[in-house]
């Protein structure tokens, strides 16, 4: 009967169009799930090269403060350039200072000068620094000069000469004499000492300690031990 | 057997008009006759034959039977979505089971109660129709449907009239009467009141086959018909046009000025198919109206009525079936490509990014890489040179120096005074300045002809001054004496007032020069 054909015909023709209709579903399934996992790729390397940027910016900004710190380093004065022990101990101390002291005694004319140094502590937990450390001690000048002029002339230079950094910490000047002709006389005969000023001057002086060199060119290793 | 290609749409047509006579299976293309055949009976091999020259095209049964009822009828003024159960009822209750029958609805009275008008159509489903239906249901055609030629024939009317109309431009009439000679019928008369079919008849010829016989036999029929509508209403006054198609020879003989009509018209088939455009439908010999009426029909768009059998009724439903379901997977499978489509550019699209983004990040690498290169190449060194520069920074922080505090104190002028002691403690703070503390014992040198006042004004000034001097600073005065306290005695030598100067704690002094 037509009627069972129809239905046969209409049976065959929606397998066939549900076949279709699968293939050509599952055609766009695939490139949904292709669109997906390459939109997954790529956010993915975006996120990689995010993070990658950060690191470049990170590097590049630690660069940036190297050079900027080789600058600021090349302007430092190399005596004050860490040293291997810092001259940790009171006697390496005195040995230094005691020249350049003695020098200064001698251009500023102090009639009189008597120093003597504290015990050298460690001072770090102030620099908050895990490679080097700070040593300081105090040094104490009692003098007797001729002007006030010297000896504030002695304090610029001292601070200049010493290695390392040295600071005042405490100043007082007395006038002994007012500047007369008689006090002039006695000063300029030598046989008698005369001072217009005595004081004292409390100077804290700091040195870096730690293992450093310098691989730059012309520049000596700092190791020298003293 | 013609088959149209499977991306070309088959166009022709179908008609088969059955009467009590025979069938004449019609096949148009357009408004153009393709081939016509009378057939028998359904058992003829003609109708296969034909119909198998062209599987693709559907049937439409025109029906040109004797037995078909048309009644109308008035319905109580319901509203619209009752009167459809009434139609209902009426048809159930009115019809026998088997018939096929339908309800048109003509519209409600303008006046009175406002009934519904229902005209209730109805064919016997017996043989000999029902084996023509049978027959042609089981063909490999498509079944379109059964259509009922005296129904349809509203739309020839209006055909009908457009050919005359042409000629002669004639006024409308109330009534309107075709009579039409069918080989398969006899002579269709069709009644029309304003256009709405009124009643139908078919007569059959009498007397033989010649023209004079067949002219008599249609004029009696017709004036029959007209004295019919007579109790019907008709009047003369109303109008009547007429329309009579017959052969040549039959409309030669025919008088018309025997009917009471206005404006008569007797038309050949070859004349309706010239008019109407019917290509190849008619010659000017032919006798009977059925082909032309067909092909007229099925040049129509819209039909008045439909009707199905139960069984060519599941295969129509079946056919839309496969039709939506056809239209359902196509606009599915479309839209799915289509997307398919999108999606497969924008795989592409991503897949140069992906490639671009693979690219960046291999270069990215290659950089952090050579970055890490420089660091390495300067092993700790880097570390080392900012840390002593940072320690450098902290430990030559600008401290106190007591240079401008005796430049400062060496501007003040116009006193007679020397600094007999000076004494300045500094305190570190590693994180914030340095504060300073000075303190000066300052002389006045009275003179001997200076008064107590002269002094006291020396001292105030001089304090006024060191105050300008130091404006920074946080200045203060001890010793300064007070006229009840000094001793006249020590008048005589000088007076001694201690001067502190200390650092402050605001930003002003943050920058100063050391």
């Amino acid at each position: 009967m037509k009627l069972t054909i129809l239905k046969k015909k209409i049976f065959k023709e929606l397998i066939i169009i549900g076949i279709i209709v699968s293939a050509v579903c599952g055609v766009m399934y695939y490139s949904m799930l292709r669109v997906q996992g390459l939109e997954k790729e790529l956010s993915d390397f975006s996120r990689e090269s995010a993070t990658l940027s950060g690191k470049i910016r990170g590097s590049k900004a630690e660069h940036e403060k190297i050079i900027k710190a080789f600058e600021y380093f090349n302007k430092i004065k190399k005596n004050k350039y860490p040293t291997k022990n810092g001259y940790s101990s009171a006697a390496s101390r005195i040995r230094i200072a005691g020249p350049i002291i003695k020098n200064l005694q001698s251009r500023f004319h102090f009639t009189e000068l008597k120093t003597s140094f504290s015990k050298s502590i460690s001072s770090s937990s102030d620099y908050k620094s895990d490679k080097f450390s700070i040593i300081d001690n105090e040094i104490t000048f009692e003098f007797k000069a001729f002007s006030d002029e010297l000896v504030f002339s002695f304090i610029k230079t001292a601070i200049e000469e010493f290695p390392g950094y040295l600071k005042m910490k405490s100043l007082q000047i007395k006038r002994l004499n007012d500047v007369s002709e008689g006090v002039l006389v006695k000063i300029r005969n030598e046989k008698e000492k005369s001072a217009i000023v005595s004081g004292r001057i409390v100077f804290l002086w700091k040195t870096i300690k730690g293992d450093f060199t310098t691989s730059k060119k012309g520049e000596s290793s700092n190791e020298k031990e003293i | 057997m013609k088959r149209a290609s499977l991306l070309k749409r088959e166009k022709r047509k179908f008609v088969l008009t059955i009467g009590d006579e025979g069938a004449i299976l019609v096949c148009v293309d357009g408004k153009k006759m393709v081939s016509r055949v009378f057939v028998a009976s359904p058992n003829s091999p003609e109708l296969a034959s034909a119909l198998s020259s062209f599987p693709e095209a559907p049937i439409y049964v025109l029906v040109d039977v004797v037995d078909q009822a048309y009644i109308q009828s008035t319905l109580p003024p319901v509203s619209s979505l009752n009167v459809s159960k009434l139609v209902k009822r009426k048809l159930s209750k009115d019809f026998d089971k088997t018939d096929l029958k339908a309800a048109i609805s003509m519209g409600r009275e303008k006046e009175g109660r406002k009934d519904w008008n229902y005209l209730f159509v109805s064919i016997k489903n017996i043989s000999p129709f029902s084996d023509w239906i049978d027959a042609v249901s089981e063909m490999p055609n498509k079944f379109a449907g059964i259509f009922l030629l005296p129904l349809e024939g509203v739309n020839y009317l209006e055909d009908l009239k457009k050919v005359v109309f042409q000629e002669k431009g004639n006024k409308q009439s109330g009534w309107q009467i075709i009579v039409s000679h069918h080989r398969v019928g006899g002579f269709r008369q069709m009644v029309f009141r304003n256009d709405t079919i009124i009643f139908t008849r078919i007569a059959q010829p009498i007397g033989g086959q010649t023209p004079d016989v067949v002219a008599g036999n249609i004029e009696q029929e017709t004036l029959n018909t007209i004295e019919y509508i007579r109790r019907l209403g008709f009047e003369d006054s109303d109008g009547l046009d007429l329309y009579i198609i017959a052969s040549f020879e039959v409309i030669s003989v025919l008088d018309l000025t025997s009917f009471p009509s206005d404006d008569p018209h007797a038309l050949t088939p070859y004349d309706i198919a010239e008019k109407l455009g019917f290509e190849n439908s008619a010659e000017p010999k032919d006798r009977f109206g059925d082909v032309v009426s067909a092909i007229q029909f099925i040049t129509r768009k819209k039909h008045i009525l439909k009707l199905h059998t139960k069984y060519t009724g599941k295969m129509e439903l079946i056919s839309k079936f496969r039709v939506i379901s056809k239209v359902c997977a196509s606009a599915c499978i479309i839209a799915t490509l289509v997307i398919s489509a999108k999606k497969f550019n924008d795989s592409i699209d991503l897949n140069n990014k992906v490639n671009v983004a693979k690219y960046d990040r291999r270069n990215a690498e290659e950089k952090l890489k050579e970055m890490d290169k420089f660091r390495l190449h300067f092993d700790e060194e880097p570390k080392k040179i900012k840390e002593i520069a940072r320690l450098d920074k902290i430990l030559s922080k600008d401290t106190w120096l007591p240079f401008e505090i005796i430049s400062n104190y060496a501007n003040i002028h116009g006193f007679d005074t020397h600094v007999s002691v000076m004494t300045m403690d500094i305190t570190e703070n590693t994180s914030l300045n340095d504060t300073m503390k000075t303190f000066m014992d300052i002389e006045f040198i009275s003179k001997d002809e200076d008064t107590l006042d002269v002094l006291f004004d020396n001292v105030e000034l001089f304090a006024s001054d060191v105050r300008r001097q130091f404006d920074d600073y946080k200045v203060t005065f001890s010793g300064l004496p007070g006229q009840d306290t000094i001793d006249p005695v020590a008048l005589a030598e000088n007076i001694t007032i201690k001067l502190g100067i200390t650092s402050p704690e605001d930003e002003k002094t943050k920058n100063k020069k050391r």
